[in-house]
């Protein structure tokens, strides 16, 4: 299935998807969070892989684990009937040029899989962060509808402020077409791997969604984590200049 | 006069170009010299009106006293010893290396005192502050 268009992503299915789940979504941005957060959660749900999504906007690259072949940006689905999430998940950074193609896509795509609504898993940078012990998470909305299931949850909207990049894309897509869909970011390091920050937006999908992740053992890797994606995190910083992060220090005229 | 203007833009144009090339370099460069066995930090440079102030991203490093961090007017230098080495498991590039320690040396935004410089480490996360050494001159407004 491709968008409407020239062929900017397409999707390729390797197991159908049951209709219903909450997709997931981890983008590598500020801190690595959303990556960080969703593998872990594919090994912790024990998801599948269902399918990959490929474009001539990513970096021309392709990975190996285990000996299988495996593609940058991948969608992971439940291997049980009564699981109701999914992952989509991106393993490279995403050039600024390609962001608003696919957030045109995800929705897209969603919409046609019948996901009931998207979840983005990420960071919001904080100057203080290692003064901080347990990061904040600030929930960003596209409807009114995802506002009151936040309230409900008792995490904190993101009231006011510019955002920037994938998941800004993504909410202003979900926005247009009246689509469900949720930002959780945690206060995060910006140009350092954050597994802290991965930890607490993990924990904040329990009073959201009722879905409880142990993070225990995550934490106990934190440091494994923060050598290991030192690389990935230096790709991350450089694809992020131009997709509109700055912005975020940045005070709304409308507010002054 | 010409000549003079000429090799004015010359020489701006060379340092742009080196700019360009040490900017390059370090984006292909991996973050890893595997003859020496080292790790090369994430580290990221602030700026306030007095102060250059370095973050470093240390982990796997438990103790103050395994690092070590030197400064001259223009260069920082920060080495550290992890408490266990770091494999990378069987991706060709790192195969058969171990990595015990970080170093990183980098070139200062801007001349800075070195004997007033301070460090703390928290949260894995070597903060090196550098007073700038600033020379102000009074501009008198007509």
């Amino acid at each position: 299935m491709s968008t409407s268009g020239p062929k900017k992503w397409e999707y390729f299915e390797l197991k159908p998807l049951p209709e219903n789940l909450t997709l997931i979504v981890g983008i590598p941005d500020v801190g690595l969070v959303g990556p960080i957060a969703v593998t872990y959660l594919i090994k912790n749900l024990k998801l599948e892989l269902a399918g990959y999504v490929d474009s001539p906007l990513l970096p021309p690259v392709i990975l190996f684990h285990d000996y299988q072949l495996l593609t940058p940006v991948r969608v992971y689905g439940p291997t049980d009937v009564g699981e109701k999430v999914a992952v989509f998940f991106s393993e490279s950074a995403i050039p600024p040029s390609g962001l608003y193609s696919l957030a045109q896509f995800i929705v897209t795509w969603a919409a046609s899989k019948r996901v009931k609504r998207l979840v983005m898993v990420g960071g919001v940078a904080v100057p203080n962060r290692m003064q901080i012990e347990k990061p904040k998470v600030y929930v960003a909305t596209a409807l009114e509808e995802d506002r009151e299931l936040a309230k409900k949850s008792g995490l904190k909207l993101l009231r006011e402020g510019f955002m920037g990049g994938a998941y800004a894309m993504l909410l202003k897509e979900c926005f247009k077409r009246r689509f469900p869909g949720i930002a959780l970011l945690a206060e995060s390091h910006l140009h350092y791997p954050d597994p802290g920050a991965a930890a607490a937006v993990l924990e904040a999908l329990e009073p959201l969604l009722g879905i409880k992740v142990d993070v225990a053992p995550l934490l106990e890797q934190e440091e494994e984590i923060r050598v290991k994606l030192r690389e990935l995190m230096k790709r991350t910083v450089e694809s992020m200049r131009g997709a509109g992060k700055e912005y975020e220090y940045t005070i709304p005229a409308m507010y002054v | 006069m010409e000549g003079w203007i000429f090799e004015r833009m010359r020489r701006i144009r060379t340092e742009i170009e080196k700019m360009f090339e040490e900017f390059e370099e370090a984006m292909l460069r991996p973050l890893a010299d595997m003859t020496h066995g080292y790790l090369t930090p994430l580290y990221e440079v602030r700026e306030t009106e007095r102060e250059v102030i370095v973050y470093v991203d240390l982990p796997g490093v438990y103790r103050k006293e395994d690092i070590d961090v030197s400064v001259s007017e223009n260069k920082l230098v920060v080495e550290a010893r992890m408490a266990r080495p770091v494999c990378f498991g069987e991706i060709p590039f790192y195969e058969s290396c171990r990595f015990e320690r970080y170093y990183l040396e980098i070139r200062l935004p801007t001349p800075v005192i070195p004997e007033r410089a301070s460090a703390s480490f928290k949260g894995k996360v070597l903060e090196i502050r550098l007073p700038k050494r600033i020379t102000r001159y009074r501009v008198k407004v007509e």
